[in-house]
């Protein structure tokens, strides 16, 4: 059969056109020599006090702009810039393949790295309607339950609302929040210190998705005169970072608005972003991998306290944190059920793939949210768990203003219900208000280990079987001798002897670790 | 064998973790074992061996041997069934194989040309091939991505084996009366084929071109040999 040569050529040549296509990169430099930076000029005198409270320089070289000459050579090879990186010294702009390898040999170039365009949307929460319940008691009680968790009435009734607090939300957009009356009381007092769309470059945010108006009701919004979420008093930056479909751009746009957080003075960082299977591995999962990671490590350095949602990847196969979850300075936040008090079923699993606790501490998972018709509704996602703990984070600093971001971190932990107990669907449990305003834990103990020959056995003692004051939850693991855990459970109680545990090899210098009732305690199998 | 042991231990844990007896039967809510989590997995879309299944529907175009227009192109399509396997070599390059059932449905256009497989003149004439194919390709993966199938080019080669043929055609007797004839086991098809094909993918979605490089009629019954190309697109179930 003759063979029809020039369609075989076009068959063998469209897969070849097809990668040529444009791509995104960014493009590392090798130093930021002659340039010039005044951090009274660039920075927000917030920024400028959390530096000095910090001791931090105010001259850090990451702080430094992008030497303009390597800018626009590079820009004489491109087809359009993106974004400007100031703290890890990149550029990300678009152009063709040939063009890139120009790009490769320039002298001050230290390395390129391929983003390819094509991807779906891998934000944390889609929020469909149709998940969406209407305006029930149950939704009310919710509304209650979810800062009555967090015994936000001990800060309401304190006085700590997160003023002088400056939150930065990075999130899908914000509609309605230049008029809903949720937000009017911020409005009022000019609390809304600047806004950013990093998708569109312009100021204007009140429009797209909504889920950062739910995310921001979640912080600060209050409905008919109740708190959706603590922190009512504090100042916000509102950033555009996520455009559904972008994932890549997405991740550009993070990077940008952290830096932008940091040059307008954040004292916490809100975002819901987190970055899976799409463009990583389960090993990748290390904070140290993904650029995100490294950034929102960065931030916690300039004493950012970044909170970021533990991921809704709990009954996927990917089910672990996403990306910057994984990050040892983020407070990850994972979501629990507001029916059940444990682990909701979306809620991605720690720990990160070298073996780090995460989540760090968790919130619930389904929550009440303001929507863009000002109503009061239930919603699904760790998105909404993370601002819970924004806004609670922001009335413990308010309330402990000596502390720096990584000793309110460890605080919050510490705060925790489950405390010094953890796991890896939980991690240290629900941050409690009481904490912070009186340091007292109740550490009575409500059960015991009964250890016998070959086997052990956790007996709840009678009065806190019977006691419904809390949910009857037994939390136990077994930690090898490296502090990881290989198993945990939660447990209904029922019933005063709970569990017994057979000793044989396998369980020798091994911990079990076990949480009843605000009362941990362990036991080491020699 | 490690894997063995982690799963040998991850086993015994659980069975000393005791709490389901009639004395201990308390109600477990949340179990997980970490050990078992961090096996390092080895299937998956961008892991060392990756197999699904995928959905293909195209047309036939070109022309044929005799480069005349012998079908109606829109009517004359391509349904393929089948599953693919693939083993990576590196984040670039991956080999694989399919194995795919398909049928090819060549509509007649009926006109003083027709040749095939004679010139009687029907309301409706289709050849129908039924196929077993059988693939072998390199895939060339491009851009950074996770876990995740990604942006490729394939390029492979196939064997096609007609396990049987229908000759299908409509006739108007008149009066109302329509005739529709199905005619099996036609002489002049050949029983093995093969293919070149180009795949351009961007995760689920395929877009595919196959060329013909072989006869698909006997030489001896002198037929033109239907158009060598299908195009269309394949939809991976993963």
């Amino acid at each position: 059969m003759k063979i029809n040569t020039q369609l075989l050529l076009i068959l063998i040549l469209l897969p070849v056109i097809s990668i040529s296509q444009q791509n995104l990169y960014r493009v590392f430099f090798t130093d930021k020599n002659n340039c010039t930076f005044n951090p009274y000029n660039y920075f927000d005198h917030k920024a400028i006090e959390r530096r000095i409270k910090n001791n931090i320089n105010l001259y850090d070289s990451s702080d430094f702009p992008v030497n303009e000459n390597y800018i626009n050579k590079v820009k004489e090879y491109s087809d359009s810039l993106i974004s400007i990186n100031r703290w890890f010294n990149y550029i990300c702009i678009t152009t063709d393949n040939q063009k890139i390898n120009d790009i490769s040999q320039l002298p001050f170039v230290k390395n390129i790295e391929a983003l390819t365009l094509k991807g779906n949307l891998c934000s944390n929460d889609n929020i469909n309607e149709d998940t969406i319940t209407i305006l029930t008691n149950d939704v009310k009680n919710l509304l209650i339950k979810q800062t009555e968790i967090l015994e936000g009435k001990l800060f309401d009734s304190a006085g700590y609302d997160g003023k002088g607090i400056r939150i930065a939300i990075f999130d899908a957009g914000f509609p309605t929040v230049n008029i809903s009356n949720a937000f009017k009381k911020i409005r009022d007092e000019g609390r809304i210190i600047k806004t950013w769309d990093f998708a569109k470059n312009k100021e204007f945010v009140y429009g797209y998705s909504s889920h950062g108006l739910m995310v921001m009701s979640c912080i600060a919004g209050i409905y008919q005169g109740q708190k959706i979420g603590l922190a009512t008093g504090a100042e916000f930056l509102l950033a555009r970072t996520e455009v559904n479909g972008e994932p890549y751009f997405e991740e550009e746009n993070w990077l940008q608005a952290v830096e932008w957080a940091d040059k307008n003075g954040a004292d916490i960082i809100n975002s819901s972003l987190g970055y899976t299977y799409q463009r990583y591995f389960n090993y990748d999962m290390n904070g140290k991998t993904s650029l995100v990671a490294k950034a929102a490590n960065l931030a916690a350095k300039k004493g950012i306290l970044v909170v970021n949602a533990a991921g809704n990847e709990g009954d996927s196969k990917w089910k672990v944190i996403g990306t910057p979850a994984d990050a040892d300075s983020v407070l990850s936040i994972g979501g629990i059920d507001p029916e059940t008090y444990y682990h909701i079923y979306f809620s991605s699993y720690g720990p990160t793939s070298d073996g780090r606790t995460k989540p760090n501490v968790c919130a619930f998972g389904e929550v009440a949210a303001i929507t863009k018709k000002d109503e009061i509704k239930k919603v699904q996602g760790t998105s909404f768990s993370s601002p819970l703990i924004a806004g609670f984070a922001a009335c413990a600093w308010q309330a402990n203003p000596q502390l720096n971001n990584m000793e309110l971190f460890k605080e919050i932990e510490k705060s925790a219900h489950l405390y010094p107990y953890f796991d890896y669907a939980h991690g240290y449990g629900i941050p409690k208000a009481s904490y912070f305003l009186n340091k007292k834990k109740s550490n009575k103990p409500t059960f015991e280990f009964i250890k016998k020959v070959d086997e052990i056995i956790i007996k709840i003692y009678p009065e806190y079987l019977i006691d419904n004051s809390l949910p009857n939850l037994l939390y136990c693991n077994i930690q090898n001798e490296t502090g990881k855990i290989e198993l945990y459970k939660v447990i209904q109680v029922e019933q005063e002897e709970v569990s017994k545990i057979i000793i044989n090899n396998n369980l020798k210098n091994k911990i079990i670790n076990a949480h009843y009732k605000g009362y941990t305690n362990s036991i080491k199998i020699n | 064998m490690k894997i063995l042991k982690i799963l040998f231990t991850s086993f015994l844990i659980n069975i000393i973790f005791i709490n389901n007896n009639n004395s201990y039967s308390q109600r477990i809510l949340l179990e997980q074992d970490v050990l078992k989590d961090t096996i390092k997995k080895t299937f998956g879309p961008n892991l060392k061996n990756f197999i699904h299944f995928y959905l293909g529907y195209g047309f036939i175009v070109g022309k044929n041997s005799q480069s005349n227009n012998n079908i109606i192109y829109g009517k004359s399509n391509v349904f393929e069934i089948g599953v693919r396997y693939k083993y990576k070599l590196s984040n670039y390059y991956s080999i694989g194989s399919t194995l795919s059932y398909n049928t090819f449905s060549y509509c007649i256009k009926q006109d003083s040309n027709k040749i095939i497989p004679n010139n009687k003149i029907h309301q409706k004439e289709t050849l129908i091939a039924y196929t077993l194919s059988y693939s072998f390709y390199n895939r060339f993966n491009y851009g950074k991505r996770g876990n995740y199938i990604g942006n490729f080019i394939d390029l492979g080669i196939n064997g096609e084996w007609c396990f049987t043929n229908r000759h299908f055609f409509k006739d108007n007797l008149g009066s109302g009366i329509i005739a529709k004839t199905s005619i099996k086991g036609l002489r002049f098809y050949e029983p093995f084929y093969y293919n070149l094909y180009g795949n351009i993918g961007f995760n689920r979605i395929v877009l595919t071109c196959k060329y013909r490089m072989s006869n698909m009629f006997k030489s001896k019954y002198n037929y033109p040999q239907m158009p060598p190309f299908t195009i269309g697109t394949q939809i991976g179930l993963h």
